[in-house]
C-alpha cells in the first residue's frame, strides 16, 4: 500500500511540474498584427521591389503614423499608444531633425487615413506633403500559468494567500520608413521586451497594466534600434 | 448560515477587482433517488426524492485565470421541479437549489471538475385531489456534490459551453415524512458560461 502511494505521489508530481509549465507566446500571431505589408511571394513584385530607387531630398519631411492595436475575440484591445510612447520614439526624430536630416515631422492622425494599409497610409502622407512615411507597430500577449504552488488553489482559501501564479508578457515593437512617393523602404527596426510576473491569484495584475509595462520597455528599446539604423543607414 | 456564507463570499469577492467575474446559466435534469410516495403515506404518484428538471442561473468567478489549468468558483441559484399524475390528481415536487461549486478547469483538454456544497430550500410537496394527503412542506436541506464536465473550446469573448454529470449527495425530511427521503443520485448538466 505504502508503495502504491509512493508511485501515485510521484506521478503526481511529475504531473505537476509539467502542467505548470508556460504555454509559450504565438509569435507568429504577433508578427501578423505589427506588419505592415502582406508579402506577395511573385517574381514581378521582386523585380519592382528591387528597381525602386530612394528618392528623398534632403532635408525631407517626415509623416508619422501608430498603428492601431488589434484586438482579439472581437474585445477591447488591452493596450494603446500613450503619449508617453510619443514622446519617447518622438525624441529619437527630434534627433534627425537637430542633424538636419529631418526637415518637418508630423503625425497623421487615424482618423484621416481610410485604411491602415500602405497605400492608404501613403496617400494620406502625401496630403500632409509629406515625403517619407515612419509607421510605428506593436502588438503583445500575455500567457499567464501556475507554478508548483498553484496547485494549492485547489484548496479556495490559497489563491488568496499563496503567489502560485506567473504572468510572461511579451510586446514587440517596430517600425519602418517607406519613401511617400515610390515605397521605397529605407530602413525597419524591430525590438521587443518580456516581463515576468509572480502573484497572488486573488490580486492579478490587469493585462492592461502587465503590457503598459513591458511596451514601455519594448518602446524604449526600439527607440535605440532606430537611432542605429539611421546612423548605419546615412539617410 | 448557507446564504450568510455565501453572501460574505461573494461580497468578498466582488470588492476583488481583479476577479474575472461572469455569467452562467445552467439546465438540469435527474431521475434519482428514493419514491416520496413511499414517505407520503403511499399516494398514488410516482415522483423520487432527487427528480426534477431545474435551470439555475448565477456567477462564475475566475480566482486564477491561467491556462491551462484554471480555478473557478460558481454561485447559482434556481428552480428544480417536477410533476406526476393527470390534472385532477397532480402531485408536484418543486424546490430552489443553491449551489457553491469550485472547480478545476483544464482550457488545453476541455474539461472541468468541480466539487462543493448545496442547499435546497422552499421545498415543497403540491398534491391534488386523491394525491392531497401528500401536500407539504419539505425543510430545507444541505449536501454536497461532485462534478465532472466536458467543455468547447472558447467561443465569442472566451465564452464556453460545458456538458456534463453531477453526483449530488443530498437527504430530505418533513415533519409529514415516515422517515428520510434519499434525493441522491446523478444528475444531467450543460451550462452556458461567461456572458
Amino acid at each position: 500500500m505504502s508503495r502504491r502511494m509512493f508511485w501515485i505521489g510521484a506521478s503526481l508530481l511529475v504531473l505537476m511540474q509539467v502542467g505548470c509549465m508556460s504555454r509559450g507566446f504565438n509569435r507568429g500571431e504577433l508578427q501578423q498584427q505589427i506588419g505592415v505589408v502582406k508579402p506577395a511571394f511573385d517574381d514581378k513584385e521582386i523585380e519592382k521591389a528591387y528597381n525602386k530607387k530612394p528618392l528623398l531630398p534632403k532635408p525631407f519631411k517626415l509623416a508619422v503614423f501608430f498603428k492601431s492595436p488589434k484586438s482579439l475575440n472581437r474585445q477591447e484591445p488591452a493596450w494603446r499608444w500613450s503619449d508617453e510612447d510619443k514622446d519617447l520614439l518622438g525624441s529619437a526624430v527630434a534627433e534627425l531633425k537637430a542633424k538636419g536630416i529631418v526637415s518637418d515631422v508630423f503625425p497623421i492622425v487615424s482618423s484621416v487615413v481610410a485604411d491602415e494599409d500602405l497605400k492608404s497610409l501613403r496617400l494620406a502622407a502625401a496630403q500632409h506633403g509629406a515625403d517619407a512615411l515612419l509607421i510605428i507597430g506593436g502588438a503583445g500577449e500575455i500567457d499567464r500559468y501556475i507554478n508548483k504552488w498553484g496547485w494549492s488553489y485547489a484548496l479556495l482559501l490559497p489563491a488568496f494567500l499563496v503567489p502560485g501564479s506567473e504572468a510572461d508578457t511579451l510586446f514587440v515593437a517596430n517600425a519602418a520608413m517607406f519613401d511617400v512617393k515610390n515605397e521605397y523602404l529605407y530602413l525597419t527596426a524591430e525590438a521587443e521586451a518580456i516581463t515576468k510576473e509572480t502573484y497572488v491569484a486573488a490580486f492579478d495584475k490587469s493585462d492592461k497594466a502587465l503590457l503598459k509595462d513591458a511596451k514601455t520597455q519594448a518602446i524604449g528599446r526600439l527607440k535605440a534600434e532606430i537611432e542605429k539604423m539611421v546612423a548605419g543607414k546615412k539617410l | 448560515m448557507f446564504l450568510r456564507i455565501c453572501s460574505t463570499l461573494l461580497l468578498c469577492f466582488v470588492s476583488l477587482d481583479a476577479l474575472a467575474i461572469r455569467g452562467v446559466f445552467s439546465a438540469n435534469y435527474s431521475k434519482v433517488g428514493s419514491s416520496l410516495s413511499g414517505v407520503t403515506g403511499g399516494q398514488d404518484y410516482d415522483l423520487k426524492a432527487g427528480q426534477g428538471w431545474g435551470l439555475s442561473g448565477g456567477v462564475l468567478f475566475v480566482i486564477s485565470d491561467t491556462r491551462p489549468h484554471r480555478f473557478e468558483l460558481q454561485v447559482t441559484a434556481g428552480y428544480l421541479s417536477e410533476s406526476d399524475g393527470g390534472s385532477n390528481d397532480a402531485v408536484t415536487w418543486r424546490r430552489f437549489p443553491l449551489d457553491a461549486i469550485y472547480y478545476y478547469h483544464n482550457t488545453r483538454n476541455l474539461f472541468r471538475l468541480g466539487g462543493g456544497a448545496i442547499f435546497h430550500i422552499e421545498n415543497q410537496l403540491e398534491a391534488k385531489g386523491v394525491n392531497s394527503s401528500a401536500e407539504m412542506r419539505v425543510n430545507n436541506a444541505w449536501g454536497w456534490t461532485a462534478a465532472i464536465e466536458m467543455c468547447s473550446p472558447p467561443l465569442e469573448n472566451n465564452n464556453f459551453v460545458s456538458f456534463g454529470v453531477r453526483y449530488n449527495s443530498i437527504k430530505y425530511n418533513s415533519p409529514g415524512f415516515a422517515h428520510e427521503a434519499d434525493g441522491s443520485g446523478f444528475m444531467l448538466t450543460t451550462s452556458f458560461l461567461g456572458f
